[in-house]
């Protein structure tokens, strides 16, 4: 791959990859790491991968970024805390789209992942398993889980809001 | 084999249940497991499935940062990165000629100059290889059979010497610069001068790190073959001796010298000047790293006058 195909790469995938690191890290510094990190290992290797392959290196290089940066932070993952009643969600503040991205701060970091993937990305369950590091049947139950969530999340919003 | 469905591993067919992507065997499994377990089954059909859309307006802030910049010439292969040395490796050497000419000293570290000759020219981070063409003076003009992929083919050997007018009229010091009309800060220069027996090639161009700078004497050969003739430029000469420099800016690693450690510039027919960490990096550190034994640290350029011992050297 070329210097330029790498540009076309950047270009085609740096904001996605942002998204998805943002919304598994929750932190806007530790996504844009997530990035550049993910971007510097894949020019190291940029003359060995393909680049229709591209993509899929860069999501698989950032969430193991990702799980690397938690370990050597030994960051807890906190689950974030829904408005309680003082603070209620106003319908008319929030669209569908609002809460399911609040609820989505609610998902375990690999049920966020693996939606995200799916959701945003388009991939197939058994790209998620490749780029995630686990198995197909595994990202089917992770989806299936964080989906329930999801409703079980916007049901709990609707009543309280 | 199909896995039968039951309350431990229903999840991993739920979703593709859910959406519609179950068929044949395993969606009758399933649609009689759900039957057999009401309770899921009642979970399954309330459930509705929520998709997450991208947000569009999250984009990466610095992704102009990210990219890199545009080579003019990038190698592909072993072919391509040594056409790149060839087209690149001169212009610090013959810079310098220019410069200095031929009767004054010749330190390695007269290269110094070279990065400030094209930062004047363009803000050129160099990357640079110089290429020496050297005619065969061994011989007057004559024919010679030589072996080559198994033949013998018949050589004519030229001696510059006696149509020097004429390569000093073809390879006249008159450097051609060329601008990348796309962009205007990449520019090459070609140029050929003579110097004595030698036909110095020299080209450069603006390239973003510095990698290697090789010098290599070549034979201007013609070749005979059945009823053509076939000029071959590029032949080179086989190796006698090699010179491993590395610029100040890039730390001289090792300089390896047959026969002694002198070269006299009229024998000198290679110098490969490479980055330590290239060198690292294309394995050739242990290849090029040592000086062998015995070997003087002494650098004897004959048409030069002087004697000099490269800074890199003068403290070992």
């Amino acid at each position: 791959m070329t210097s330029e195909e790498y540009n076309i790469i950047v270009e085609k995938h740096a904001d996605h990859l942002f998204r998805f690191a943002l919304k598994s890290t929750r932190n806007e510094a530790d996504a844009r790491d997530i990035v550049q990190l993910s971007f510097e290992k894949f020019w190291k290797k940029h003359q060995e991968v393909d680049f229709s392959k591209a993509k899929s290196y860069l999501f698989t290089t950032a969430h193991r970024t990702h799980i690397d940066m938690v370990r050597k932070n030994k960051r807890i993952t906190v689950m974030e805390e829904l408005p309680d009643n003082g603070n209620r969600i106003s319908a008319n503040r929030y669209e569908l789209r609002d809460f399911l991205e609040l609820a989505l701060g609610q998902l375990s970091d690999i049920q966020k992942k693996v939606v995200l993937l799916r959701d945003y990305e388009g991939y197939a369950y058994k790209e998620i398993a490749t780029i995630t590091g686990i198995s197909e049947s595994q990202v089917k139950v992770y989806i299936f889980r964080a989906r329930k969530k999801l409703q079980q999340i916007l049901i709990r919003m609707e009543k309280t809001g | 084999m199909v896995m039968k469905i039951n309350r431990i591993n229903y999840e991993q067919f739920a979703i593709d249940y859910l959406e519609g992507n179950l068929e044949g065997d395993v969606l009758k499994d399933m649609e009689k497991f759900l039957l057999e377990n009401p309770d899921l089954k009642k979970e399954l059909d309330e459930m509705e499935l929520y998709y997450l859309e991208p947000d569009e307006g999250i984009v990466f802030p610095d992704k102009e940062m990210l990219k890199k910049k545009i080579v003019f010439y990038e190698p592909k292969n072993n072919f391509g990165a040594w056409l790149l040395a060839a087209i690149l490796v001169g212009v610090v050497f013959s810079l310098f000629i220019i410069k200095h000419g031929f009767e004054n000293e010749f330190p390695i570290n007269a290269f110094h100059d070279v990065p400030t000759i094209l930062d004047e020219e363009g803000k050129i981070i160099i990357e640079n290889n110089l290429m020496i063409e050297k005619s065969n003076t061994e011989s007057k003009n004559g024919e010679k059979e030589i072996e080559r992929g198994g033949n013998q083919i018949k050589v004519e050997e030229n001696n510059p010497t006696e149509n020097k007018d004429e390569l000093n009229r073809i390879f006249a010091i008159n450097p051609d610069v060329k601008k990348d009309k796309n962009n205007p800060e990449d520019f090459s220069i070609e140029k050929n001068i003579i110097l004595d027996k030698d036909v110095v090639s020299v080209s450069f161009g603006r390239v973003e790190n510095i990698i290697s700078y090789d010098i290599g004497v070549r034979s201007e050969i013609e070749v005979e073959k059945g009823n053509g003739i076939k000029n071959i430029n590029d032949d080179l000469i086989p190796i006698e001796k090699t010179l491993v420099v590395l610029l100040p800016e890039i730390q001289p690693v090792a300089a390896v010298l047959s026969e002694g450690g002198k070269i006299g510039f009229e024998e000198l027919v290679a110098i490969d000047v490479v980055a330590p960490s290239e060198l690292a990096r294309l394995g050739r550190l242990e290849k090029w790293g040592v000086l062998p034994e015995g070997a003087e640290r002494k650098i004897k350029f004959s048409n030069l006058k002087k004697t000099f011992i490269p800074e890199a050297f003068a403290s070992k």
